[in-house]
């Protein structure tokens, strides 16, 4: 042992002074350990959660993205098919209005044209009557205005007897 | 005004090559300050300076922050490459990180301009520079290492347990399973169980070897520097001291390298279980 601590003294060896050290080396150590690599270790670790969550989330909203847009698109197609179908029943209903309309029209037309008729057949049957009534007298008249003769009631309802 | 310095001259600077043993200032106790150990000291209040600074980490890093996190992920990324797994990496990064930065610092330290222009009178009466390299003294490297290893055999009891560990070292169990098997294999135990105790000799050795190596190659460097200002103080030493800076990173990288595989043999013993 001494002709070990010999040869180190040769090389300035004080255990002393290395035992200072040594107790300094430990202090340093458990200060770099402790408060410099730890705590860096525990930023680092804190930063990467962060970021992996953030990834994460990040990808989270990206399928939500994906599905609202899937989902936007779905809805246009259902709404223009629906649109679609409530224009082609608008346009049914509507053809089938003008039809119904058409044909009141045309039943509406039909009945004033038969009236219209009817009151044309009766208006020349009254013109005819009137003028059958009238015609006698008037012929009387006439013939009264030829002959420059005033006819009797007698020969008047004779005239007009033979002429019905 | 300092001895060695009235006799420099434009071209020379004549400075006393400095001793093996570092200058002893005084004693607290048991514990004898030494200009290295001064060093030590003033490395360690950089680091409480430097762990509130990093203690106070935000998600969203400062400048600084960002610096040392680009540090910690290279010193991570370092171990990693060497032990091979990222979570037994994890586990050592702490310890082997923090003596990296250690060392860096005070490789590193010495070659501030300034810091050599502080001087004190020591002990037994020499006017000596206040701050000595810390790893040109073999105190303090020794301690460097010894305290690496005693946190080695930590680890590794709390990785594998006690008596799973010291099994590696005292192979009592492996004996009696040897014999209880067949004679043979009693007789090959009785090799391993010789190999378990030079085994505990290789992690004393691993003390001197790696406290060795770093003195050595940094107290020859200081050695260098001070002959080579004392011979032409122009140029020439710039380019040792600009070497000097190299040396400092690569024995650091070296030390760590070689603990970090320390540390994975330990964390490796653990596999075989």
């Amino acid at each position: 042992m001494d002709k070990i601590l010999s040869i180190l003294g040769s090389v300035g060896f004080n255990w002393h002074v290395a035992l200072a050290n040594f107790i300094n080396f430990l202090i340093i150590l458990f200060i770099l350990n402790r408060f410099f690599f730890g705590s860096l270790k525990k930023t680092l670790d804190e930063r990467k959660s962060v970021v992996e969550r953030g990834l994460t989330q990040a990808s989270e909203a990206e399928k939500a993205l994906m599905n609202a847009e899937e989902k936007k698109h779905e809805i246009l197609r259902e709404a223009k098919k629906e649109g679609h179908v409530i224009i082609s029943e608008a346009q049914d209903q509507a053809t089938r209005l003008a039809e119904t309309i058409k044909a009141q029209a045309e039943t509406e037309a039909e009945a004033k044209m038969k009236l219209l008729v009817e009151k044309e057949t009766h208006l020349k049957e009254k013109v005819e009557k009137d003028v059958a009534e009238a015609l006698p007298s008037l012929v009387a008249t006439l013939y009264a205005a030829t002959l420059q003769k005033n006819l009797t009631e007698e020969e008047n309802n004779r005239l007009i007897a033979s002429m019905k | 005004m300092h001895e060695s310095q009235e006799n420099s001259s434009f071209f020379h600077v004549r400075e006393e090559v400095p001793s093996i043993a570092s200058p002893v200032l005084g004693n607290i106790g048991p514990l004898t300050i030494a200009t290295s150990t001064v060093t030590t000291l003033l490395i360690t209040f950089l680091f409480v300076y430097v762990a509130i600074k990093a203690s106070r980490s935000k998600l969203i890093p400062s400048r600084l922050q960002a610096a040392f996190e680009l540090f910690y992920e290279y010193v991570a990324e370092f171990i990693e490459s060497i032990v091979g797994d990222k979570e037994k990496a994890a586990t050592i990064v702490p310890y082997v990180g923090a003596l990296m930065t250690y060392l860096l610092v005070a490789n590193l330290l010495p070659m501030m301009p300034g810091i050599s222009g502080f001087y004190i009178t020591a002990a037994n009466g020499l006017h000596v520079p206040l701050f000595r390299g810390a790893t040109t003294d073999f105190n303090t490297t020794f301690g460097l290492a010894l305290a690496v290893i005693v946190i080695m055999q930590i680890v590794g009891i709390r990785e594998q347990g006690f008596f799973g560990y010291t099994s590696h070292f005292i192979q009592i169990k492996q004996v009696w399973k040897g014999f209880k098997t067949s004679l043979s294999e009693g007789a090959v135990s009785i090799i391993g169980f010789f190999v378990g105790l030079i085994e505990i000799i290789s992690e004393l050795a691993k003390i001197l070897s790696l406290s060795l190596r770093l003195f050595g190659n940094m107290f020859a460097h200081e050695v260098l520097t001070v002959i080579l200002l004392g011979t032409f103080s122009i140029a020439v030493p710039a380019i040792w001291m600009g070497m000097g800076v190299l040396v400092g990173v690569v024995q650091s990288i070296v030390f760590v390298a070689l603990v970090t595989v320390y540390y994975s043999l330990v964390l490796k013993k653990e596999e075989e279980h």
